[in-house]
């Protein structure tokens, strides 16, 4: 099957077609392979594919009027492609930037070095709403605060990989990178074979593994449960798939609970000793007694127990400030602080909209800008200028004027596209790249990430709950 | 001054509640201007003591089921000095103090509350420490003493418009001023002894500390326009009164609860001549 | 195991149990409704199938007339009757859900098409599916979950409280249809020995598998006395009580170790009743009497299952 497109509007960076028309080389056998397979037969490996993951229920819940729903991710079967020199750029630059992003929240809860040393305005830390004071002067295992990471990437160009946000507090989607493979091996054999696409299987135990690196000191046999908002929530089968993969109990906040300073799980042989909770509940809910009362998914007590070190949570509380999207703009900066180095990975341009001169820079060039909540999440209630109408940017300038803090900007970037399976044909699809940093002892990154493809065509937003759907990703070996 | 403090903190729910977990503060720690002596709490389960991000001494209190009538009493005895208010650092605590500029809920700013700071900006700005007293005067001569005025609940922006209030209510606002001028300052939960003609007498208080530089800590009381001494014990401090109160908890059942606290303080002259 | 999963697994198998035994009532129910009848078919065959369930009033005050259809919208539709059929499947799949790392695949994927199949049911399209059909659908499913779970689930704790789940719901389920059935049944005594009463003990024992079972064992004609033996008594038939409560009262002997737990307790003491009661002694007493007493105990013990497995609380 031969693949043409005219996108040759010399604005996008295409991840497999160069500019005259050739494969770029981490994609030469997948398109000698596209080259010998009719369409018809990835028609039909599509079809088998939404069957598979029908029935295997891997759903998400998507909220709207009258209650959720279930949906499935759209999962696009064309695999995106990074060479192993590509690869090398990400994974060292991604672990650098979360070894960094640990030893600043460590910081922020103790000496606050960087802040006195003036690299960061104190009330950014300190006054945000991530920030918890709480946490001050609790010292974790390793000193580690977001043990799961996911930092969202977009390519631009040939060598140019940004960081668009770090997601420290609960990032999920590595059930989707890990179930894309499984269905992809199962679909394409042949290409797999061929290409020497490293594995990615041993997420589930590098996790586990780093789970019990930082159960408290004296748990030798350390209970490991993950803890579920529950089945409502978008990312429940996320949450029953990590459970499983690594054999441990997926328990909900009315499954736990407190008492002589330690957390407790309700067994049918009565309660049982917990050590550590990697928790998919926000900070909030966790505890109702010390966080929001209204909490019925938390864990009454359960902060006592954090602070005296009873049990380690995964995520620790309070590492939001480290990725909220104000710190953002200075993550270059800490870099440098605690690690001496410059960074690999380097940030998009950012405006922030509390500063005066910046935000008459924004207010003046709406057109052109992705304006965002420091707060917000999932691509909600944003303004994507280019795509904004006269009364949209009107509308929004009035919300940024009104709390100018609580917004940041950001140039609209020219996403690299990928070969995606749309209706009946391959076409060009922006996409984003989610690797998962994952630390304990030490910091690591399993070759593979979530890609994402905003499926609209020229849409640039990615996420699911906005008609986002998802691909394999494969790192090739040397 | 020695004082010996006994004191009764109680919960009557319309039924017995199911479970609940309570977060106690209700045991003071030794600082500058005061040494604990002796200490002893009690509640009707299993006590488990931790640290609070301020350095106050907590208990989690878990009960399975809850009596109809949750009675939590201390005891104890403790060493107070007069330290004309100044605490200085406080080394417990990893808490910044540039943290108690965040806005809390009881002393979130509002029109009246940025007045009456503002009214206070230029002697601040000049000098901190007089600044604050002056500013304490304000609160004190604006905000009338009602127990009938306000509640629990009541923030600071609600007590100024009423110009009526208890402690704790001339502390938020206090607070509330503060913090508007960038003057870190927190809440502090604890006793009053007010016996001086040789009675026993009774409260519980609440006042402020504000934050000067070369300093640190000082205390103000614009319940009673002076800066704690003596007769002040300090028990727990916080941002507010929410974090610094006595208790905080969560239940299942019970209906609606009455809270109602018992304290009596003696002073021991003879002990204190043994120490 | 989480006291929450085993919670789960329980309810799991009680709902897919109660999904067909609330098949199989209505199925005969509406074959009955087929044939001649003195009395009104309201009264005689719609109205029992509403007492069978577990919440007659709530039908009343929504639907008000017994009618087929109402009955039908009621107890095969109704999204808010938690003890619909739609509502079963659709509770039975949620706490599979829950529990997807304790259940197998295969399982889950019987639970989770059952429901796809049924998620947007409504009137027009069971009536385009056929009453009948719907109803042997249902039976299958059923069966091949159950099937499922014997030839797949690992035989854990996890297996031991879906097994309790499915014998604690059937023992209740036939007690009812009994009780009911022979309430309606038996004043009509002007029928005894005609051919309405041989139709409809007929498919009393058909709605609960019986018919071929009980020519096995009796070789007689039908009568109530012994369809009630045999639903009560009978060890050898699966559906009967005394069949249910031997699973249940082994299955808890195996999940309490050694501990003494109250609701082992319970199970033996009601087996031990029904292994060595006899058929005249509860007639004498009354079978209604007996099915009401029947009904309490079997609550009861679920109650002190649920208690002793799935409350633990603070650490004592």
């Amino acid at each position: 099957m031969f693949i043409s497109w005219a996108m040759r509007d010399g604005v996008f960076f295409d991840e497999m077609t160069a500019e005259d028309g050739s494969s770029r080389p981490a994609y030469a056998q997948l398109q000698a392979w596209l080259d010998d397979t009719p369409i018809e037969y990835l028609r039909r490996k599509r079809d088998e594919a939404d069957a598979l993951f029908r029935r295997l229920g891997i759903t998400f819940f998507v909220y709207g009027e009258g209650g959720g729903v279930e949906r499935l991710i759209p999962f696009d079967i064309m695999p995106r492609v990074l060479s192993s020199a590509e690869w090398n750029t990400i994974e060292s630059g991604c672990i650098q930037r979360v070894r960094a992003l640990n030893m600043f929240l460590y910081d922020v809860y103790h000496d606050q070095e960087i802040l006195e040393a003036g690299k960061i305005p104190k009330d950014i830390v300190l006054h945000n709403r991530a920030y918890r004071p709480e946490m001050a002067g609790v010292d974790l295992p390793h000193q580690v605060y977001s043990h799961i990471a996911g930092i969202d990437l977009v390519r631009t160009g040939p060598d140019e990989f940004l960081v668009l946000e770090d997601n420290l507090r609960t990032p999920s989607g590595v059930s989707y990178m890990l179930e894309n493979r499984e269905t992809m091996m199962r679909l394409f054999p042949e290409p797999f074979a061929e290409l020497n696409v490293r594995p990615i299987g041993s997420y589930p135990d590098i996790l586990l593994q780093n789970l019990w690196a930082i159960a408290p000191a004296g748990s030798s046999e350390p209970t490991i449960v993950v803890l579920t908002p529950g089945n409502l929530n978008s990312a429940y089968f996320e949450h029953v798939f990590l459970a499983e993969e690594m054999g441990v109990e997926l328990a909900e906040g009315q499954d736990l609970f407190v008492d002589d300073g330690h957390v407790w799980m309700r067994t049918t042989e009565g309660p049982k000793k917990v050590d550590v909770i990697y928790r998919r509940i926000d900070d909030d809910f966790l505890d109702p007694v010390a966080f929001n009362p209204e909490s019925t998914l938390g864990i009454p007590g359960l902060l006592s127990v954090v602070r005296s070190g009873g049990v380690t949570l995964a995520n620790a509380i309070g590492g939001g400030v480290g990725d909220d999207k104000a710190i953002y703009t200075y993550v270059p900066e800490i870099i440098r602080f605690y690690m001496g180095e410059e960074p690999i990975l380097s940030n998009v341009t950012n405006y922030l909209l509390r500063d005066p001169k910046d935000r008459q820079y924004v207010l003046d060039h709406l057109e052109d800008l992705v304006v965002k909540e420091v707060h917000g999440s999932g691509g909600h209630r944003m303004l994507i200028g280019p795509k904004s109408t006269k009364r949209e940017r009107e509308d929004y300038a009035k919300r940024i004027l009104a709390n100018p803090a609580e917004f940041i900007a950001q140039p609209t970037l020219a996403l690299s596209t990928c070969p995606t399976l749309v209706d009946d044909d391959l076409a060009p699809r922006h996409v984003d790249l989610r690797p998962f940093v994952l630390s304990g002892e030490t910091t690591t990154v399993v070759p593979g990430a979530l890609t994402r493809v905003a499926l609209r065509e020229g849409s640039l937003v990615v996420n699911s709950s906005q008609g986002g759907g998802t691909k394999d990703t494969w790192v090739l070996s040397e | 001054m020695l004082l010996r403090i006994e004191s009764v903190t109680a919960y009557d729910y319309d039924a017995p509640p199911r479970r609940g977990t309570q977060y106690l503060r209700l045991t003071p720690r030794s600082m500058l201007d005061q040494t604990i002596v002796d200490w002893t709490i009690r509640a009707p389960g299993a006590l488990t003591a931790w640290t609070d991000m301020f350095g106050n001494r907590c208990h989690t209190l878990t009960l399975k089921h809850l009596p109809q009538r949750l009675e939590i009493s201390v005891a104890g005895l403790v060493e107070t000095k007069d330290t004309a208010g100044i605490l200085a650092t406080d080394p417990e605590t990893a808490l910044p103090v540039h943290a108690y500029l965040r806005k809390s809920d009881y002393a979130l700013p509002d029109d009246a509350l940025m007045d009456l700071a503002n009214g206070h900006r230029r002697r601040i700005i000049g000098d901190r420490l007089s600044g604050l007293h002056d500013l304490m005067s304000t609160v004190h001569r604006d905000v009338a003493y009602d127990e009938s005025a306000t509640t629990v609940l009541t923030t600071a922006a609600e007590a100024l418009s009423l110009h009526r209030g208890v402690c704790q209510d001339h502390a938020h606002i206090m607070i509330a001023a503060a913090r508007i001028l960038e003057v870190p300052a927190r809440y502090v939960s604890g006793y009053l002894w007010t016996g001086w003609n040789g009675k026993t007498s009774s409260a519980s208080h609440a006042w402020c500390e504000c934050w000067v530089e070369r300093l640190g800590w000082v205390s103000f009381d614009p319940a009673n326009c002076v800066s704690a001494s003596e007769p002040y014990v300090r028990v727990a401090t916080g941002f507010d009164y929410a974090t610094a109160g006595p208790l905080r908890g969560i239940r299942v059942g019970g209906g609606a609860e009455t809270l109602t606290v018992e304290v009596r303080l003696f002073r021991e002259e003879q002990a204190a001549q043994q120490q | 195991m989480l006291s929450r999963s085993a919670e789960n697994l329980y309810w799991m198998s009680r709902y897919i149990e109660r999904a067909e035994n609330a098949a199989r009532v209505l199925d005969v129910s509406y074959r009955m409704s087929l044939l001649p009848a003195a009395a009104p078919k309201e009264a005689l065959y719609w109205k029992p199938a509403i007492e069978i369930g577990n919440d007659p009033a709530t039908f009343k005050a929504q639907y008000g007339e017994t009618s087929q259809s109402n009955v039908m919208r009621f107890t095969v539709l109704n999204r808010e009757n938690p003890s619909s059929i739609y509502s079963c499947i659709r509770t039975a799949r949620e706490n599979a859900r829950a529990e997807r790392t304790r259940i197998s695949t295969e399982m889950w994927e019987v639970l989770n098409e059952t429901w796809l199949s049924l998620a947007d049911l409504d009137a027009a399209k069971l009536s385009a599916w056929g009453v009948r059909p719907f109803f042997d659908w249902v039976k299958a499913r059923s069966h091949l979950f159950r099937g499922v779970t014997v030839g797949t689930a690992l035989q854990d704790d996890s297996f031991h409280f879906e097994r309790i789940g499915t014998f604690i719901e059937r023992a209740d389920s036939t007690a009812r249809i009994l009780d009911v059935k022979y309430h309606v049944l038996l004043p009509r005594s002007e029928d005894v020995g005609g051919a309405v009463d041989y139709y409809q003990w007929g498919a009393l024992l058909r709605s609960v598998s019986a018919f071929r079972a009980y020519r096995t064992i009796y070789r007689r004609e039908i009568t109530p006395w012994r369809v009630a033996e045999m639903l009560i008594l009978d060890s050898a038939f699966p559906r009967s009580l005394s069949a249910c409560l031997a699973q249940v009262a082994n299955t808890l002997q195996l999940l309490a170790r050694s501990k003494r737990l109250e609701c082992a307790r319970l199970a033996g003491e009601l087996f031990s009743d029904l292994r060595y009661g006899r058929i005249d002694d509860i007639f004498q007493r009354g079978l209604h009497e007996f099915l009401t007493d029947f009904i309490l105990r079997n609550n009861g013990l679920a109650g002190a299952l649920q208690k002793d497995f799935m409350m633990s609380d603070v650490v004592e």
